[in-house]
């Protein structure tokens, strides 16, 4: 579903992303793990055709980011770590922009926003302007958005961070039962204890530079992933 | 903790200027060099025309000895346009900033992030108000060049934007107060300003007038000043070097400033927090109505433009204009043609076949004060991504812009051009040349607008504000346009000496054209990459 070859991303002398390989599959959820400022933004943003890359190569479904990015777009959705969405429209009517850039059909689109804002108890809320919404309503606006178009593959950036553990529940069981449909996930995180009960195979990534990935069993071994990833860091 | 705040306020406005290029690049110098030649030119024409009117009142109030009433009229018209000038963004910019959370949640007191805040508020009302204050003392030294008054009306100019501060500071007080208590705030806004607009525009309506009364009642009026306006009397000797005055003023200007401070600081927290949210509409699920992409965009383009008081108050002024315009054509047309006939009268002929291109030129005049695609990549600020991530091609993204500005601003332009020529009776073909060279005029200032803003464009605004009334595209766009304006008419009257003016018209329209078709194909290849590299 994913393929990311050597990439390569700097800014001025910085190098962010540095000769960074992945491969997911369909039907996996792959955890992205790091410090602050390792580069797992900047490769979401790369493999989300919001920022341009050196070299490498990402591959979404046969298609090249860097020779058809549309084709690419038509296939992903990407959740931001703070989705700045658009203050002067309401709940409602950025989901029907949403629905409009993928051509989604009247009735595809309202069998979906009614069981995925209900999924996420923001029926309600749809007429507000996002503007009135806390963060956690914001993204989870982004993820019913996210879902809104069926895409094949999912990036997200640090996706539990404001959200209720009620909705930070839902999202685990959806992100599952996405990928049991064939889907891919691909979403960093601090939360270590999500990422080893949630996902099949998990990146770790130090100053730009992958240094370990595999599944789950390969990169923790016995050990409880926090003790692998403090040891790596270290 | 003072410096700091006020260098983020000072780094802000720099970035209005000249935003923060990608990681790594510096600003170029010829960048900074190129605004500030532009700034002084935009500043030399403005007070070009406050200059002539201080004449006038320098030429009969001078040889009177009245020349602190000289002084104290043109104090009052500079303070007026100081205030006028920041009246659309000083609410906005004191309590509606996006990092008025954080700066209230660091160990800050609130009254200092208002101080900071009204720095920014005093260095607009500065600039505004010395466009009228510095042409009128320049004049005044060229009738009496004493050193006193040199260097007290020179401070002047910095003592008097404290005043303007004051009257912005209270307006902008007011709008919070007023709005806070409101459901429908961007409403009331628009009607807030537009009162304040019409109040405006009818005082500048009158100003011929109000000037040669004053010139014919100086007497009257000085004493009237002298007796009733104390402070005034004492702006006007003070600006004539006398020290006393110059005290007294300093101290009340400071003492205002210092009240308003009081006043502003004891309501800054309950204002900047306001709870902004209407009463919860709660969503009843109904039919869905599925658009094209094109339309998708478009549409999300009016929402955020219908849904931004600053934006709409100062991109969308013209159209107002334009209609207003139309309709006084129309209801005056018999008074129009007649006066344009006896103007006429005694014109030569290339004058009065110069007609409709100047017809036409005070229609695009109007409209370049429609710069509504000027900021429009700016303000997508921090939801750029959301265009980003979509499948989205960068070309339909910047589409929607120019059309937004077309479905917005031809069909009034057209209207007007059409009563325009019903009212001045143009032949046929003088008026679908007008019509053309309007649409084709609209279409280029729509692209000027996006490739500047592509060209300069700042995403890292705290204050819609700031991209839509600061940004120096929007100011290259309003001035860019109005030389095009003129050049498009100049063009015509040198063509005219040697063919006919109707030709002339057309080889307007077919450069206008020309300039329209290379600008699509700049966008279509530079700026689409630019705009996904954003």
């Amino acid at each position: 579903m994913l393929h990311i070859e050597h990439l390569t991303k700097t800014y001025g002398d910085k190098r962010a992303v540095d000769d960074l390989t992945l491969h997911i599959a369909p039907g996996e959820i792959y955890g992205f793990i790091g410090h602050n400022g390792a580069g797992k933004t900047t490769t979401l943003k790369c493999i989300a055709g919001i920022l341009r890359f050196d070299t490498g190569e990402i591959v979404i479904d046969g298609h090249s980011v860097k020779e058809a990015p549309l084709e690419c777009k038509k296939r992903i959705a990407y959740i931001p770590d703070n989705p700045d969405l658009y203050d002067f429209m309401t709940g409602i009517q950025f989901l029907n922009f949403i629905a409009d850039i993928f051509g989604i059909d009247a009735g595809t689109r309202e069998e979906r926003i009614a069981k995925y804002a209900a999924s996420f108890e923001l029926t309600e809320d749809l007429a507000q302007p996002i503007a009135a919404y806390s963060h956690g309503m914001k993204q989870k606006l982004a993820m019913i958005a996210a879902w809104l178009h069926a895409p094949k593959l999912i990036l997200m950036d640090e996706p539990f961070v404001g959200l209720d553990p009620k909705a930070s529940h839902l999202l685990k069981t959806m992100m599952r039962a996405f990928c049991d449909e064939g889907g891919a996930i691909f979403f960093s995180t601090h939360v270590l204890e999500v990422a080893e009960k949630l996902c099949d195979k998990v990146a770790i990534i130090k100053n730009g530079r992958l240094v370990k990935a595999g599944s789950m069993e390969e990169v923790k071994g016995d050990e409880s992933l926090e003790s692998v990833f403090l040891e790596l860091e270290d | 903790m003072w410096k700091a705040l006020l260098k983020k306020q000072f780094l802000e406005l720099i970035n209005v200027y000249f935003p923060k290029k990608k990681a790594g690049k510096k600003r170029s110098a010829g960048a900074v060099v190129g605004f500030l030649i532009l700034f002084i030119l935009i500043f030399l024409s403005l007070g070009s025309s406050f200059y002539a009117a201080a004449y006038m009142l320098a030429s009969t109030m001078l040889p009177m000895g009245l020349s602190w009433l000289y002084f104290a009229l043109m104090g009052s018209l500079s303070v007026f346009l100081g205030v006028f000038g920041g009246v659309f963004s000083t609410y906005a910019s004191l309590y509606l900033a996006k990092d008025n959370d954080m700066l209230l949640s660091l160990p800050i007191p609130p009254r200092r992030i208002l101080l900071v805040r009204m720095t920014g508020v005093y260095a607009a009302g500065l600039v505004y108000s010395a466009v009228a204050w510095l042409p009128a003392v320049i004049c005044y030294l060229t009738f009496d060049a004493s050193p006193a008054a040199a260097v007290f009306s020179l401070l002047l100019t910095f003592v008097n934007a404290f005043l303007v501060l004051v009257f912005s500071c209270l307006l902008g007080w007011a709008v919070a107060a007023i709005s806070s208590r409101l459901r429908r705030k961007n409403i009331i806004t628009v009607i807030l300003s537009l009162g304040f607009l019409a109040i405006y525009f009818f005082a500048t309506s009158r100003m011929n007038q109000m000037l040669t009364s004053l010139t014919q009642n100086t007497d009257k009026l000085g004493e009237a000043v002298r007796g009733k306006l104390w402070p005034l009397y004492q702006l006007g000797l003070a600006a004539t070097g006398k020290v006393l005055p110059m005290l007294c003023w300093c101290c009340l200007v400071l003492a205002l400033s210092l009240l308003t401070y009081w006043l502003l600081s004891r309501s800054f927290i309950r204002l900047a927090t306001a709870n902004r949210g209407a009463k919860k509409a709660v969503y009843h699920a109904g039919r869905s109505k599925a658009s094209t992409m094109d339309a998708a965009l478009l549409r999300k383009e009016m929402k955020r433009f219908l849904g931004s008081p600053v934006y709409l108050l100062n991109c969308g002024l013209g159209i107002v204009f334009i209609l207003a315009v139309a309709v006084f054509l129309l209801v005056r047309a018999g008074a129009v043609r007649e006066t344009m006939t006896l103007l006429l009268s005694s014109a030569p002929y290339l004058v009065k076949a110069l007609l409709p291109a100047l017809g036409a030129m005070v229609v695009c005049a109007l409209g370049v004060m429609n710069p509504i695609t000027a900021p429009s990549i700016s303000l997508e600020g921090k939801s750029l991504w959301v265009l980003q991530s979509l499948p989205v091609p960068a070309r339909a993204a910047l589409r929607a812009k120019e059309r937004l500005q077309l479905v917005l601003c031809l069909p009034p332009a057209l209207l007007c051009s059409l009563v325009l020529a019903f009212v001045l009776r143009f032949d046929l073909l003088a008026a679908l040349l007008s019509l053309g060279i309007v649409a084709l005029f609209t279409a280029v200032i729509g692209d000027l607008g996006l490739m500047m803003n592509l060209l300069k464009p700042n995403l890292t605004w705290t204050n819609e504000m700031v991209p839509v009334k600061q940004g120096l595209p929007v100011l290259i766009t309003l001035f860019g346009g109005w030389i095009l304006a003129l050049a498009c008419v100049g063009l015509c009257a040198a063509l005219g000496q040697v063919l006919p003016v109707r030709l002339g018209m057309a080889a307007e329209a077919v450069l206008l054209g020309a300039a329209l078709l290379l600008m699509k194909h700049w966008l279509k290849t530079k700026g689409c990459r630019i705009f996904e590299e954003l």
